[in-house]
């Protein structure tokens, strides 16, 4: 299951690189939240997949109505976010198989490459609401990572519905100190 | 006291200033008797007694609850005497809500929770009004969000001891990235607000940033203390010597105020790779002098800088010495325990850092004068820094102390 979890998961990150989007940045964000809760899943934390999953759907919601219309994906000049989602993908894969080991090589393919491709696509990316969807993404991967318990996928769900609630700001000149 | 009320009163203070912003008397009124509840909960939180009454378990760390006195006692200072053109219930939102955040940080249980709540504070404080892009002011401590992410992934795993020294650049790297130091300096607009800018990174929130994540670390880390402490000299000793020469060279004095508080980060990063007592007993002198001395001045000279108003009289001189740690101010004990625990540890780093601490004089001077003839209470709030500053570099034991070295 975890195997499959980490391929979806690699889909859902994928699909955040290259949507500049609302529909698409929301796909994306749903398809992650989706993979994390099968990985909570697998590892006995039924409860923490649940409240994973209802605060990425929830954040996938929020996404889906903040930001630029349409779905965006693959527009013209996405050919380096393309190529960054299989490089990107291979070198997770690489160090989560060959480099790392423990229980559940799954667990460490999706971590990593959604980590992977959602710094990358931080870095690169100039709209408010894909640099926001890309963190809700880490933060999904946080809940299943820091080892918790209920607590880190409570507060994993939290921050992810919050973030996708974000107006973007405009950039405006402040008074004062 | 729990430390769920030291983390819940600022944060309802920080809700309830931004809910009465119509009325600004109102909401700084509100913010301000919540904030003071607050400071009482954090310095009435008994070091290391446990809570979960949330079902989670908070503990506020010695060294944490130091900084976070600190940190209240530069918000406080700052409201009661605000710079020019500053309004009073902004910078109590702002602050407090900074506060919430990184008393919840220093409470928290692991680096996981840590990271999760500094994300929001990132989130947070990208959403303000700044002059910088979004993209721009949101990129860089997200950046360290992930590569801090990546370092709790990869701690989780098992592997060999390469991956345990990946995890050590992940976390210094993630560090580095949130505070804004070398390699990853924020972009700085000197007339953006400073709420917005990158300063609140490297002196209000960083402070209690670095002190929980290398005090988390060291479970991380285990096998690798010695490749941790290193790169934390070496990043310090390189942001000491850039720093510390862009703080002399550069063409803006706003600019120079930033490069000296990456300067003081060199210091303590230095002083945290020492890994000894002395060492992290000087990160801490240095980190209480940027939170009570370097913060405020930088803040109320910005005014003159506005104006271009540079003096040379004795205050501005006076200043100058504060700023570039000699006796009797606050770097001074710092500079002291530092070179005491390089020498304990490797006396070429020692002579190293002795040169170092030549390179803070003439940035230090020109700092000084950009304070300008203080007047009123710009002047006041000059002179209680200076006095805090005195008293810590006379008396340093306490602090120590309270940090429980």
């Amino acid at each position: 299951m975890t195997e499959v979890a980490a391929f979806v998961a690699w889909l859902g990150a994928a699909v955040i690189v290259l949507a500049d989007s609302r529909r698409g940045l929301a796909a994306g964000l749903a398809v992650v939240a989706l993979a994390a809760a099968a990985i909570a899943w697998s590892q006995g934390e039924e409860g923490g997949a649940i409240v994973l999953l209802a605060g990425g759907v929830l954040g996938s919601a929020l996404r889906f109505t903040i930001g630029p219309d349409g779905w965006g994906l693959m527009q013209p000049g996405s050919t380096p976010r393309l190529l960054f989602t299989i490089v990107g993908a291979l070198v997770a894969l690489w160090v989560a198989l060959a480099v790392t080991s423990g229980p559940s090589a799954g667990f460490r393919v999706a971590a990593l490459t959604v980590l992977v491709l959602l710094g990358g696509r931080l870095l690169e990316a100039a709209e408010p609401a894909v640099m926001l969807t890309a963190i809700a993404g880490v933060a999904l991967v946080l809940g299943i990572v820091s080892g918790d318990g209920i607590v880190s996928y409570a507060l994993a769900a939290l921050v992810t519905a919050g973030v996708s609630a974000m107006p973007a700001p405009a950039t405006r000149r402040p008074r004062g100190t | 006291m729990e430390p769920e009320l030291a983390v819940a009163l600022p944060a309802a203070g920080a809700a309830c200033a931004t809910a009465l912003r119509p009325r600004p008397k109102l909401a700084f009124a509100s913010g301000a008797a919540l904030g003071v509840a607050g400071l009482v909960a954090v310095i009435l939180s008994r070091a290391d007694l446990t809570s979960d009454q949330l079902g989670i378990t908070l503990t506020l760390p010695p060294a944490s609850r130091a900084i976070l006195i600190a940190a209240s006692a530069a918000l406080a200072i700052l409201v009661a005497l605000p710079p020019p053109r500053a309004e009073r219930s902004t910078l109590l939102r702002w602050g407090l809500g900074g506060l919430a955040g990184m008393t919840a940080m220093a409470a928290a249980p692991t680096l996981g929770i840590l990271v999760m709540i500094l994300l929001l504070l990132v989130v947070l404080q990208a959403s303000g009004a700044g002059r910088r892009g979004y993209a721009i002011r949101f990129r860089a401590p997200a950046l360290a969000v992930c590569l801090l992410a990546l370092a709790i992934a990869l701690a989780a795993m098992q592997g060999p001891p390469l991956l345990t020294r990946l995890v050590v650049v992940c976390l210094v790297a993630g560090l580095a990235a949130a505070l804004g130091v070398l390699p990853y300096i924020h972009e700085f607009d000197p007339d953006e607000s400073t709420a917005a800018s990158p300063i609140p990174w490297l002196a209000f929130v960083g402070p209690v940033l670095a002190v929980v994540v290398v005090g988390r670390a060291g479970e991380m880390v285990a096998g690798a203390e010695d490749a941790f402490g290193a790169l934390l000299i070496g990043l310090g000793l390189i942001n000491i010597v850039v720093a510390t020469i862009a703080s002399w060279r550069t063409s803006s004095d706003a600019e120079a105020w930033r490069y000296s508080f990456i300067a003081d980060w060199g210091l303590a990063l230095c002083g945290f790779g020492l890994v000894v007592p002395d060492g992290v007993g000087a990160a801490l002198l240095v980190l209480y002098s940027i939170l009570l001395g370097r913060l405020p001045l930088y803040l109320w000279s910005r005014q003159s800088l506005r104006e271009k108003a540079q003096t040379d009289r004795p205050i501005n001189f006076i200043v100058a010495a504060a700023l570039a740690g000699s006796a009797p101010f606050a770097g001074f004990p710092a500079r002291i325990l530092l070179l005491r625990a390089a020498t304990a540890m490797y006396w070429p780093l020692a002579l190293v850092l002795a040169l170092s601490f030549l390179l803070w004089l003439p940035g230090s001077l020109r700092l000084g004068r950009t304070i300008g003839a203080p007047t009123g209470r710009q002047l006041i709030g000059v002179a209680v820094a200076l006095a805090i500053s005195v008293v810590f570099g006379l008396f340093p034991r306490p602090l120590l102390g309270l940090a429980g070295l």
